[in-house]
């Protein structure tokens, strides 16, 4: 109990301490007279950036995090890959300010970041950046930053994260699945005995039942990731695009290399001859040590720029050179493929 | 679902049903929560196939402990104590005797008591660690021992010669009808998944439980520990966060697993 009245008591702090800078340019989502998420005006055309685990169907209100005044908001595109969609204010919103500005680099390794959740801010670590990530349902690569929050946080998906200087640096997209077994993990070796075991599936399972805090491991997008969405939003086409050649690739866990699994057809791959099976052995003379040397690759190419491959078909090597397309080309890399851990 | 009917999927997904069974599974499969719950066994049951092998140091606790007790007996003979019992002598001599003379012979007995142990312990055949160990490949550090002098009789019985290490595999292939393999490869489509977190969990925990040993005082040798950290830690190992698409109910985001081998995942772009 008193670990609770603590807890309250520092959250209420730190929203207090908070409120003096408190983005201006925060609102927070309510849908059903309760709040629901949170979102941030990127662009003074009025958007909204929000994830989509913040935006639930049906009508949704916003206000500010001081007004008390609301405005209707739908949304106007969404991106598949990143999940994160943009709000569009259906009438003028009193009190938001000026749009955000993004954070060019990720917050130092170790620093306090600020994530602002529907409930108010909590404060966090930034624990480590570029961590490769693999978004479902589109399968695809894409880099993430790892932070801890040393509580149990509730309904925290989509919190706009915050460093030091204010910027916007991420959207928290994802939470680690087995919370406890993080905590059973730090227990177990520190010769501890982990209560619950390692017991999967933390659904609604309290996670305060290991610890005394509790710790919440979550994941949000790179600043990279952000300023490409951001961009492609606000941009003439309103779109967001992601560089692509059409294939599906894995590894083998034998050697390590890297195998096409699929070609799609009419993709670049699929017009330089690329056939499943092949071997991607470099990438523009760099040489590939695992399937995500491969996407890191792919996510960090210009879209219509000249991609060059060496394969190896049955041993046989060959070099191609594709052309970078646009991952809009192919709906099939982000419907029909869905394989992969669940 | 009943402990029977999760028997009868772990047979399943294990390949070992019979036909009795069979029907028996094949009816289970309509419900969602047994097809779900299968699916996981098959999941877990290939994972399991295509583990990684652990270091052969960890095959057997009977190498650890002829590891660590080599390393723990290692002769540490430092000529620095042999200068106590004259330390001793002087110190006796120029105390003042308080009972007469006869006790100042004590510290004298005791520094003769001393030499003579010392002159047992150099006369004494102790076993030394060879140094080509070093030079072994990862996981087979297992200390030859040698006497430096061949005794007739050995000191102790610490020193056996090196057996040879047999993997559990080998063991398994000696044991099983080759006719009838214990694990036949599901025809279900494979959907690829991580390893349990367990095993990535149990193994992180051991290395860093090791590495707390190596830094703590203690009869195991450092050197032994750390080595079996690195052993540990030098599986291959790098990870990659799958976002999932369901979202977590207590925190509302996406749902995230890592996984060890990225190796199992089919990455679009």
């Amino acid at each position: 109990m008193w670990s609770s009245v603590v807890s309250l008591a520092l959250a209420a702090a730190l929203a207090q301490a908070m409120a003096v800078q408190a983005p201006p340019s925060v609102v927070v989502l309510e849908s059903l007279g309760r709040p629901v998420g949170i979102a941030g005006l990127v662009d003074s055309g009025g958007l909204l950036l929000a994830h989509r685990s913040a935006v639930p169907q049906g009508q949704l209100l916003a206000r500010t995090l001081a007004g008390e005044q609301r405005a209707v908001v739908q949304v106007a595109a969404s991106d598949e890959v990143t999940q994160l969609v943009v709000l569009r204010l259906n009438q003028p919103l009193p009190g938001l300010g000026a749009p955000i500005k993004l954070a060019k680099r990720a917050p130092t390794l170790g620093s306090k970041v600020i994530a602002w959740t529907p409930t108010g801010p909590q404060q966090g670590e930034y624990v480590r950046g570029g961590l490769p990530g693999l978004m479902k349902p589109s399968m695809r690569y894409a880099p993430l930053s790892e932070l801890r929050f040393e509580t149990s946080l509730d309904r925290v998906g989509g919190a706009l994260l915050f460093d030091g200087e204010g910027h916007l640096f991420g959207v928290l997209s994802a939470t680690l699945d087995a919370v406890d077994t993080v905590v059973a993990q730090r227990t177990f070796a520190a010769g501890g005995f982990a209560g619950g075991g390692f017991a999967g599936g933390s659904q609604g399972m309290a996670n305060q039942q290991y610890g005394p805090l509790g710790l919440t491991v979550a994941y949000a997008l790179e600043p990279s990731v952000l300023r490409r969405v951001v961009a492609g939003f606000a941009g003439p086409a309103g779109v967001v695009e992601h560089p692509s050649l059409g294939v599906f690739f894995t590894e083998d866990v034998q050697n390590g290399a890297v195998l096409l699994e699929r070609v799609l057809p009419g993709s670049p791959a699929a017009r330089a001859g690329l056939e499943a099976g092949d071997e991607v052995v470099s990438v523009d003379g760099i040489r590939l040590s695992s399937a995500i040397d491969f996407a890191v690759a792919l996510f960090g190419a210009e879209i219509g720029s000249t991609m060059t491959l060496q394969i190896a078909r049955r041993g046989e090597p060959r070099t191609v050179a594709l052309v970078v397309a646009s991952h809009l080309d192919f709906p099939e890399l982000t419907k029909q493929q869905r394989r992969g851990p669940e | 679902m009943t402990e029977h009917e999760r028997d009868l999927l772990l047979l399943a997904a294990y390949g070992e049903l019979d036909e009795v069974d069979e029907k028996r599974f094949e009816a289970l499969l309509a419900n969602p929560n047994a097809r779900a719950e299968y699916e996981s066994l098959v999941q877990l049951s290939q994972n399991s196939a295509a583990a990684p092998e652990p270091p052969e140091c960890q095959f057997t606790t009977e190498h650890l402990r002829i590891a660590i007790l080599s390393n723990a007996v290692k002769p540490s003979r430092k000529d620095a104590w042999v200068l106590q019992p004259a330390v001793a002598v002087l110190g006796g001599g120029q105390e003042k005797p308080r009972g007469g003379w006869v006790w100042t012979l004590f510290p004298a007995l005791g520094a003769l008591a001393c030499l003579a142990v010392i002159a047992a312990v150099l006369s004494t055949p102790v076993p030394t660690v060879d140094d080509s160990r070093a030079a072994a490949p990862a996981g087979t550090r297992i200390a030859r021992l040698e006497p430096t002098t061949p005794p007739a009789q050995p000191a102790f019985e610490l020193a056996p010669a090196p057996t040879p290490i047999v993997k559990p595999q080998a063991r398994r292939k000696q044991t099983r009808a080759p006719s009838a393999p214990r694990f036949t490869p599901s025809t279900r489509p494979r959907t690829s998944a991580p390893p349990p977190p367990a095993l990535t969990m149990v193994a992180k925990a051991a290395s860093e439980s090791l590495v707390l040993a190596a830094a703590e005082p203690g009869p195991i040798h450092e050197a032994t520990a750390l080595s079996m950290a690195a052993d540990v830690s030098a599986m291959p190992e790098r990870e990659l966060v799958v976002v999932s698409e369901r979202n977590s109910l207590v925190t509302g985001a996406q749902v995230a697993m890592e996984v060890s081998h990225p190796g199992d995942v089919v990455i679009g772009g």
